[in-house]
């Protein structure tokens, strides 16, 4: 892992800001990837990633590495932006969930659309159960710390979690049943 | 879902990678605000000073200090010197 996140704090703090660059490349894969999947929206995503950096930036002497984890701290802070953004853009459809097609015949479907068909069921879950499955299952992070993230209950999270699976599930177990 | 296919799917989605001028765009970003910090590094110090009681009676206090200095020398000269 190289250098521990709360000694680069600590450096960043002390003036090498160049030092935020390791930060950067540690954790901007994971932050753009949750970001797109809350967002639904590559360019959003982009945007909302460097405003995640720059806030941490501005407000690093704020961090407590006592708290939490510095990429725990950054998933806040994306989390936070994308439903302030969600709710700017577009306050109706924070508890909208987008449409998925009709799942195409048996002979169109490949496991490349079969993965599309996955990735549009993920995008039409409800915000809260998206965020928590993404943390989950793509970036893998303990439930504690999804908890913290999206300041709810553990219990809450498990909840999430499970009625998000439930609903990939239920929308695509037919058309897998179907090819294998 | 059959736990291969939806395993292989979530390996796709943990390999998804961000545009590559990602990273330099938020250093620069991060450059600007750095120097912009820099910049507007004393009227902050002020705000500050404006916002708290206690740092504006120290810069008081200190401005007094100073002030009475030449004061302060001139007495203390003053004894050394017959009229």
């Amino acid at each position: 892992m190289g250098v521990e996140d709360r000694e680069l704090v600590r450096r960043v703090l002390a003036g090498h800001t160049d030092d935020f660059r390791v930060f950067v490349d540690r954790y901007q894969p994971s932050i753009y990837r949750f970001t797109r999947a809350l967002l639904r929206n590559r360019e959003d995503a982009y945007d909302v990633t460097q405003e995640v950096f720059l806030a941490a930036f501005a407000n690093l002497s704020s961090y407590a590495s006592s708290r939490a984890a510095f990429s725990t701290w950054l998933f806040t802070i994306a989390h936070n932006r994308c439903i302030n953004l969600l709710k700017r853009q577009r306050p109706a459809l924070l508890d909208e969930r987008a449409e998925v097609e009709d799942v195409a015949p048996r002979d169109a479907l490949d496991n490349e659309e079969l993965a599309q068909q996955l990735d549009r069921a993920l995008d039409a879950l409800p915000l809260e159960q998206r965020s928590a499955f993404v943390l989950a299952e793509i970036e893998e992070l303990p439930y504690s710390e999804i908890a913290r993230i999206e300041r709810t209950t553990v219990g809450t999270v498990k909840s999430r979690i499970h009625r998000a699976k439930q609903r990939l599930r239920s929308l695509l177990e037919p058309v897998v049943k179907e090819l294998t | 879902m059959t736990d291969d296919f939806y395993n292989r799917w979530l390996a796709q989605r943990r390999q998804e990678l961000p545009p590559s001028t990602l990273p330099d765009e938020i250093m620069k970003r991060v450059g600007e605000l750095e120097q912009h910090r820099q910049a507007t590094r004393w009227l902050r110090l002020i705000q500050r000073v404006e916002h708290s009681r206690v740092s504006r009676w120290a810069v008081c206090g200190g401005a007094l200090v100073v002030g009475s200095l030449p004061f302060l020398f001139l007495a203390y000269v003053a004894r050394f010197v017959n009229f």
